[in-house]
Parts: C-alpha cells; sequence; structure tokens
C-alpha cells in the first residue's frame, strides 16, 4: 500500500499547480493556433509540444527536465548520468548553438537580387531597428538591467535566432521569456502589422506601385555576400558568428557549385534544428521559472518592440519619398523587421486590400531580408557595447 | 516622481548614448550595404573587362538535351502517323 502510495503521490496530478495547469493549455493553444490559423506552424507546433512538456510537474529527484544539467558552475561534467535528455539538447540553445545554424539555413534559402535591384530598400532595413534600440530605453525605465534590456530590445528585430543568440550571451536568466515572446510575435505578424501600417498610410500610399526589379547578374548575387559580410563584420566583429552564417549560406546557394550543400542547409539542417530549438525553447518554460513579473513585462515590451519596429520602417519610407522622384510604397516600410517572410506577405495582403492588382511581395522582400541583416548587426552592437 | 525614476535608470545605465549609437551604427552598416549595391553594376563593368565571365562556371542550362529529346519524339510520332496512313492507303 505504502508503494502504491508513494507513487501516487510521485504523479504529474498529485503535482500539478494552477501554474502548470495553465501553461499546459497555453502549450495547447499555441498548437490551435498553429493548426487552425496557420500561423507559423513551424514554430509554434514544437513550441507548444514543448511548452506541455516543459510543464508535466517531475519530482525533485528525477533528472527530466531542461533544467536538469549534467554541467557544474564552473563548466565541467558533474557525472554525465544526472543530465536529462532534455538538458543536453537544450545546450544548443544555451550555448547559442542552434542560432547560428539557423542563420545558415536562411542565407541558403534567401535571394537577395530584389534588394540587389533596388539598393535603397536596405535603408528601411535599419530603419526598423529603430525599435530594438527604443524598446532597449524602454526596458531599462522599467528597472531591467542594461544587459536583461538589450536581449528584451532585441525581440524588436522580429528574429527569434537573434534575440535567442543575444540572451544566451547577456541575459540568459531571461532566455525562455524572451524566446517565448520573440516567437509569439513572429507568429502574429498578421495581426500585429495591419493596424499600424494603416493608420501611418493614406489610400494613395498604398496604392503607389513600384517598377520591377531589374535582373541581377549571377557576379551580383556572388561578390555581395562577401563584400557584405566583410562590411557588417568588420563594423560589429560581434555579430560575426550570426551574418557570417547567413552570408556563407547565401554563398552556397549562390555560388550554384556547392548546391547539396545549399539544399541541406535550406531543407535538412534547418528542419533539424527548427525542431530541436522550438521544441527545448518550448520545454524551458517551466511554470515555477517562467510565470513570473518580469516575463509579463517582457511580453508587453515585445509587442511594444514590435509596434515601434513597423512604424519606424513605414515612417522612413515615407521620408525617403520626400526626395525620391520615384516613390516607393510605405507599407513595404514594415517589411523592414525581419520576420521573413511573413511580414513581406503581410505587405502584399495589406497592398491588395486597396488595389488587386499591386503585386508588393517582391519588392517587400528587399527591406525584409535587410533586416535580418540589420537585427544581426543591432545585437553584435549590443553584444559588443555590454557584454565586455 | 516616476518619470524621474524611469530617466535615472535609462542615464544610469548610459542608456540614451548606447541606443544612439547602436542605431548610428546600424545605418551605417547597411549604408554602407546600399552604397556597395549602387555601385556594383559599374564596378562589374570594369571587373568584367579584366575577368570576362566565363559561361563554363555557370549552372549548366536547365534542359540542354530536351530539346533534342523533343525533336525525337515529334518525328517518332511522325513516323508512327506516317506508317498508320500508309497502312489504310
Amino acid at each position: 500500500m505504502d508503494t502504491l502510495i508513494t507513487f501516487l503521490q510521485s504523479t504529474g496530478f498529485y503535482m500539478m499547480t494552477p501554474w502548470h495547469a495553465l501553461m499546459i493549455v497555453i502549450g495547447i493553444v499555441f498548437i490551435c493556433l498553429a493548426i487552425r490559423k496557420d500561423y507559423e506552424p513551424l514554430l509554434l507546433v514544437p513550441i507548444g509540444m514543448g511548452i506541455i512538456v516543459g510543464n508535466i510537474p517531475v519530482a525533485q529527484n528525477m533528472a527530466l527536465t531542461v533544467y536538469d544539467s549534467a554541467f557544474l558552475n564552473d563548466g565541467t561534467f558533474d557525472n554525465l548520468t544526472n543530465g536529462s535528455v532534455l538538458s543536453f539538447l537544450y545546450l544548443g540553445v544555451s550555448q547559442g548553438i542552434f542560432p547560428p545554424l539557423v542563420f545558415l539555413g536562411i542565407g541558403a534559402m534567401t535571394d537577395f537580387s530584389t534588394m540587389l535591384s533596388n539598393p535603397k530598400l536596405v535603408l528601411l532595413g535599419a530603419a526598423a531597428q529603430v525599435g530594438v534600440f527604443l524598446t532597449f530605453l524602454g526596458a531599462l525605465t522599467l528597472g531591467f538591467s542594461d544587459v536583461e534590456s538589450a536581449s528584451i530590445g532585441i525581440i524588436g528585430g522580429a528574429d527569434g535566432p537573434t534575440a535567442i543568440f543575444l540572451a544566451t550571451q547577456l541575459a540568459p536568466n531571461l532566455l525562455g521569456a524572451i524566446a517565448i515572446a520573440a516567437y509569439s510575435y513572429m507568429a502574429l505578424v498578421p495581426v500585429i502589422q495591419p493596424p499600424i501600417m494603416r493608420l501611418l498610410t493614406t489610400r494613395e500610399e498604398r496604392r503607389i506601385r513600384m517598377a520591377p526589379p531589374r535582373e541581377v547578374s549571377r557576379r551580383e548575387r556572388i561578390l555581395f555576400p562577401v563584400v557584405a559580410f566583410l562590411i557588417c563584420a568588420l563594423i560589429a566583429p560581434a555579430s560575426l558568428v550570426l551574418i557570417g552564417m547567413l552570408f556563407f549560406g547565401n554563398l552556397l546557394k549562390e555560388s550554384t557549385v556547392t548546391e547539396r550543400l545549399a539544399d541541406t542547409a535550406r531543407n535538412a539542417l534547418i528542419d533539424i534544428v527548427t525542431i530541436l530549438l522550438g521544441f527545448c525553447v518550448g520545454a524551458s518554460t517551466n511554470a515555477d521559472r517562467f510565470l513570473t513579473a518580469d516575463s509579463i513585462k517582457i511580453f508587453v515590451l515585445g509587442a511594444v518592440a514590435f509596434g515601434i519596429a513597423t512604424a519606424g520602417g513605414v515612417l522612413f519610407a515615407k521620408f525617403m519619398n520626400l526626395f525620391l522622384t520615384e516613390k516607393i510604397n510605405p507599407l513595404i516600410g514594415a517589411a523592414g523587421v525581419s520576420a521573413v517572410p511573413d511580414s513581406a506577405r503581410v505587405v502584399q495582403m495589406v497592398g491588395q486590400e486597396e488595389d488587386p492588382n499591386n503585386h508588393l511581395l517582391m519588392h517587400a522582400m528587399a527591406p525584409n531580408v535587410a533586416g535580418v541583416i540589420g537585427s544581426a548587426v543591432a545585437a553584435g552592437v549590443l553584444w559588443s557595447v555590454l557584454g565586455q | 516622481m516616476i518619470l524621474a525614476a524611469a530617466l535615472d535608470n535609462i542615464n544610469n545605465a548610459n542608456g540614451f548614448s548606447i541606443a544612439l549609437t547602436g542605431i548610428l551604427i546600424v545605418f551605417t552598416a547597411l549604408t554602407l550595404i546600399c552604397a556597395f549595391l549602387t555601385n556594383l553594376p559599374r564596378m562589374l563593368v570594369i571587373l568584367n573587362q579584366y575577368f570576362p565571365v566565363n559561361e563554363s562556371h555557370a549552372a549548366p542550362a536547365a534542359r540542354p538535351q530536351s530539346a533534342a529529346a523533343d525533336d525525337e519524339l515529334v518525328a517518332a510520332i511522325g513516323l508512327a502517323f506516317h506508317v498508320h496512313q500508309s497502312g489504310q492507303n
């Protein structure tokens, strides 16, 4: 009888708290959003399942969660058997290994041609990063430390891997909340961005048609990743890992002589890493650590960051139009946040509400991919300045 | 009072200068990329004079043999049609 009672006391039902149950419901909501609404299913399904797994309460003496690590504080192994399987997978997140690999895959699947054909659109990717730095200030006002504020601010870059990478370097204690906030807002791009875009533009501006991009030569496409990497890495060396992998992946694609490698990077590799990254991030949101006042603040600041970044891109596009003879549609400024390709799709959708024959998608991809570069550089700058 | 405390937090962390420096550096990096891309076609004109594009290094044409295959197919269909018509006569 004692054995039965001991066993019953070790079950999840016995140890479940309302907070664990709440997190499990959140995980189920994520999965439902992915399946029913098609919001970033490749991310939300692994994260949602990870949240459910990470919030099954387990006995203290059982090494099952991502936090049951075999690593001691000095970096040495205690005993390999003391670490849970999830904790070893989580090393890819906590040590910042997965984000650069995701960037490699993104580089191998990104076509920079529209950006190469219309270089001024690169500046929209920079303008959207204003959200990162204004949110950095906002987080400071709420009492976060400088390194924590920088990690929260990068959510405004709308780039999950970059947010995770910077958080692992500067504020590992906030990693779970920042990662979940970043990916949640990336999934909610179609909900958050359109109202801001409509608010800041007139009907006439939303109807502006842009000239089709010119054809880009193979030499341009090969030279771009090498030179752009040199520019970014020499200005902000801390962005070297993310930017380096991004442009390496792109070189694999554009050189056309390493098609097998490019194919692996943009398919198998990025899929494997996305599964592990999403699941581990979800599993790190145990209610005991995740449901805190700081997490709520991070979610609020993340939404603010995203809104400011969107507004920054749109307003800068309008500012550029003051000087341009060939106007650009200011909606594409919203794609300066680097949620590739969702924000570009949103631009297309909002543009076609006013003019069904206006195809903005290819134009929006230029600031979209520039935003990826911009957010990686912003992360590099913040790491350089605050990581000393 | 709250505003003063918030400003104190920013000033203590040197927040304004970090934010301003950060956005300037991001703009500088992307402006340099923009400048490079704007001038790239002109640079390539010069580069191509000294290092002409070597077509053998380009990706293989998508369907170099398909046209021939199509011709063979048309010829086979034509022959079959001819034989069929000849048989009827």
